[in-house]
Order: C-alpha cells, then structure tokens, then sequence
C-alpha cells in the first residue's frame, strides 16, 4: 500500500518532469485563471465589507441634542423612541464616547484629533433601525422631540450604496462561476492532451497488466501536483498584489468610504485555503475526467 | 489452458469468428494462419479479453473470460505476454526501462529489477543495448526488446501478432528461433502470421482461419493457403 503509493508518487513527479511543456502550460492555465479570481474574490469582499461599515454608520439615526438638555429628558425621549415601529435599538452616547468612537473610526490617523483642545461634539441618541424603510418617519418624528438640536439621516445614500454592492457582488459571483468552469474545461484538456501523448504509455501499461489503478494512481497525484503549484504561486501573486493594492490604494478608500480596505493578513488566510482547496479539486476532477474514457478495458 | 466454446463474434457487417471451437494446451505452440481480413486479429483479442464474444465463452487457464472483473483481467493479462508486428515499445524510455517497466507494473522490488533485466537481455542477444533508445535500434533488435518485456514476468501464454511483419527473412528467423526458446521453456506460444515459409519450416500445430470460420487445424502442417 505504502509502496503503491510512494511508486505514484514518483512517477507522478518523473511524468511531470519529463513532459515540463505540458505541465507548465496546465500551471500557467490554472495559476492565471486563480489570480483573475482572486481580483474578483478581492473586489467581492471589500465591497461587502465596506458596505457593511456604511450601514453601520448611516444605518443609524443620530439624534443631536441641545446642550441644555438633561440626562432625565434624554432618558424619556430614548423610551418613546424604543416604542416606535422599526426601531431596534436607542442609546444614549455622551460627547466623551462620541469622541472615543471617531478616534476609533479614523484609525491610524487618529492622532489628528488630538489637537482638539476642547470636545465640541453635542450628546446624542443613536437610532438603530430595524428596517432601513421606516427610517425617514422616525427622523422626522424625533426633530420635533423638544431638546432635539439637529437628527442626522442618510437614506437615500445609504439605500443607494445597498444597491451598488448588491450589483457589484451579484455580478462577481456570476464572473467567478463562470471562471470556475472555464479553468475546469481548460485544465481537463491540458490534462486530456497529457494523457493523449502517453496514450501509447498507457496501452503498454494495459498489455503488461497494470490495474486501472496503477495508471490512474500517477496521473491522478500529476494532477494534485498542478493544482497545488498553481495554488502555491496564485497565492503568492495574489498577496503581494494584495498588499500592494492596499498601500496604494488604501488612503483613497479612506478617504472615499472613511473606511480601510479589508486587512491583508486576513484575506491572504482565506485565499490559502480556498486556492489550495480549488486546486486539488481542479486538478484531481481534471485528471479524472479526461482519463476516464482511456481506462475502460 | 486456451479452450473456445462455440465462440461467434460479429461486427457491424463482418462475422469475424464464426462458431469457433478449439483446444490449446499448455506448452504448445500454435501458428493461426489466414488471409488478411480473417479474423485472426479477433482470435488474439478476444483471449486477452480486448473484446469479448458475441456467443460463447473463451476459457483461459480454466476461468471463463466473461466472467472476469476488469482487475481481474488486469491480472489475465499478466499471465499472456504481447509481442506485435510494430513493437510497441516505448520511445522516450531506454531498452532497460521498456522492460523493467513491465516488472514495475507488477510490483516488483528494484533489487530484483535489476538482477533480472540484464539477465533477460543477454538471453535476447541484446545486453549491450541496455541504455540505448528503441530507434537507435534496428528492427531486430527491436523485437528482441519486445519479446524480453514480453516474457520477463515468466508469462504462461505468450502471443505474437505478425512478430516477423517487419523484419527481413534472415532476422525474421531469429525471432523465431527466440520464441522457440520461449516455448521450450514451457510458455504456450500462439502466433499469428503471413510467413508461409516460416510456417513451412517450423513444423508445428496450424490453424486455419478464413472468413471466421476454422477450416483446418493441424499438427505438423503447413501454410497452406495460396494468398
């Protein structure tokens, strides 16, 4: 068994070596369609990522009260505002945590809030809405609260930028199927070219009497082997492109979405599994398929 | 050891084996001899189980072919050893691993690969070719090669498909007088071939075949047919 498996192995690597144009091209084939896909993956889940951080900032209603308003007032408008229909949430957020928050947000460029000499942020009372729709009547229903300064609602931003994403991930993932089945078309005929040239291989094989696994065992580790290089170098690419995209790119989202790309680190640990995962299916189902019709007896 | 029951197999309009019956035993060697198109090829597949019988049954050291699983004719066939008219080597491997390829294949360990090859070899007249590709070689040579992957795993059957096709009438002889040792050593020889003189000068069981039909199986005899 170990032996069978050890004889695969190096004849899998033996085969692999001695037809280098075929293997290059089934890597290069594979490596290409990966890293067009990680774009896409990159693109997806910054999009979601962002969106997400723009509902959780302007999903809210924030309610700015008069600075005269008492603790005790705020505390009564927060139970009647908990009354009303699609509200899932209201709390009190003081200046001081208001502060704290911003300097949260902004991230590496907290520091420029540190000039602030003295805290103007007003105290607030934070909406959060259950359904975005009945935000508009809430707003509307909380500035004629007394004590209320000013209520800040961004509706139609927000439903804006919901549909944008939505749009955007939709299209990706219609890209990254399509993407999936081509690389599976195109790497089973890299694979079914492979296995044409050693037709005659495999017919000797027959003669001698080799189990159909002992033929299929090499090809099938062959393939592996492509998957997984493919992987190795896609991943590689991806992150540095990654991080590149990131350095360069990162201020302008920023500044754009007042929200940072999706960490780099984070990001690269999934694109391992998922490229190493994709790569061995490719590869193994790849073989598979296009050996099948030489293996019937 | 090769015995067909009643054994007709027909193609789209062809029938290339027509109610065929007939006993080979272990250790003989058997000429199958007939006019292109006769259904000599058919006979050689279906032992392998390359095709198998429209009817009847073929039975191979007793086990009816039909009845095998496709691992099981894995191991059939390590028991019939192939030599062909074009040789089938493999070009991208040397002289050495065309053979050791058949011993891998079974499993065998390298220290009894190599032991076993040179060996083999220097049986074939070929031992200082080990290391040389198959179209540094000469057609005689190459069948040599042929014959060693052929009988290395001590097959109990060996089959040659037109094994002189190429070969000049001086080399052709040769092989012949190789398969002979073979069969001297106890593997039944089945040969299917065009060579009258060979069959002629050889002096061994014939069986005719024309137009799927056995029309005559004889001990001793000869060509016979006027192709």
């Amino acid at each position: 068994m170990i032996r069978g498996a050890l004889y695969s192995l190096k004849q899998a690597f033996r085969h692999g070596f001695r037809n280098k144009g075929m293997t290059l091209a089934s890597v290069f084939a594979i490596t290409a369609m990966m890293l067009i896909l990680a774009l896409f993956f990159f693109l997806t889940v910054n999009v979601s990522f962002i969106t997400e951080n723009v509902k959780d900032q302007f999903g809210t209603i924030e309610v700015f009260l008069k600075d005269e308003t008492t603790q005790e007032q705020a505390a009564n408008m927060i139970t009647s505002i908990k009354g009303m229909q699609g509200v899932q949430d209201a709390v009190y957020i003081s200046k001081e945590q208001g502060l704290e928050e911003f300097k949260a947000r902004w991230g590496s460029n907290a520091y420029l809030l540190d000039g602030l000499d003295e805290n103007r942020l007003p105290n607030s009372i934070r909406i959060t809405l259950s359904e975005i729709e009945t935000g508009d009547f809430i707003a509307t229903t909380a500035a004629g609260l007394p004590g209320v300064d000013v209520v800040r609602f961004y509706s139609e931003e927000v439903g804006k930028v919901i549909r944008v994403s939505n749009t955007i991930q939709r299209g990706a993932l219609v890209v990254i199927v399509f993407l999936v089945i081509v690389s599976l078309v195109v790497v089973s005929n890299t694979i079914k070219l492979t296995v044409m040239a050693r037709q005659d291989e495999i017919q000797n094989m027959r003669y001698v009497g080799a189990t159909n696994w002992f033929i299929r065992g090499p090809m099938l580790l062959e393939g592996i082997i492509i998957g997984c290089i493919s992987a190795a170098i896609s991943v590689g690419l991806s992150a540095l492109i990654y991080t590149r995209l990131c350095d360069t790119l990162g201020e302008q989202a920023f500044q754009l979405f007042s929200a940072s790309l999706v960490d780099p680190q984070f990001l690269i640990k999934n694109i391992v599994w998922i490229f190493f995962a994709l790569g061995i299916g490719i590869g193994a189902f790849g073989s598979i398929i296009s050996m099948r019709r030489y293996l019937k007896s | 050891m090769i015995d067909f029951k009643n054994v007709t197999k027909v193609y789209a309009d062809t029938v290339a084996l027509k109610n065929a019956t007939l006993h080979i035993d272990q250790g003989d060697f058997v000429f199958v001899v007939g006019p292109t198109g006769s259904g000599k090829s058919t006979f050689i597949k279906l032992i392998t189980k390359e095709i198998e019988p429209d009817e009847g049954e073929v039975y191979v050291e007793g086990k009816p072919l039909s009845k095998l699983s496709n691992r099981d004719v894995a191991f059939l066939r390590r028991d019939i050893g192939m030599v062909f008219q074009d040789f089938k080597l493999l070009d991208n491997k040397t002289v050495f691993e065309n053979v050791s390829f058949a011993m891998e294949v079974v499993r065998c360990n390298k220290k009894t690969i190599d032991r076993q090859v040179p060996q083999m070899l220097s049986v074939m007249g070929i031992e200082d070719k080990a290391n040389n590709y198959p179209n540094e070689l000469s057609a005689g040579e190459q069948q040599r090669v042929a014959i060693a992957r052929a009988i290395i795993n001590n097959p109990r059957i060996l089959i040659a498909d037109e094994p002189t096709g190429n070969l000049d009438p001086e080399t052709a002889w040769e092989i012949m007088q190789l398969l002979e040792l073979v069969n001297k050593r106890g593997t039944t020889v089945v040969m299917v071939t065009h060579a009258r003189d060979i069959v002629n000068r050889m002096n061994k069981r014939v069986i005719a075949i024309d137009q799927g039909t056995i029309i005559r199986d004889s001990r001793g005899g000869d060509y016979g047919f006027d192709d």
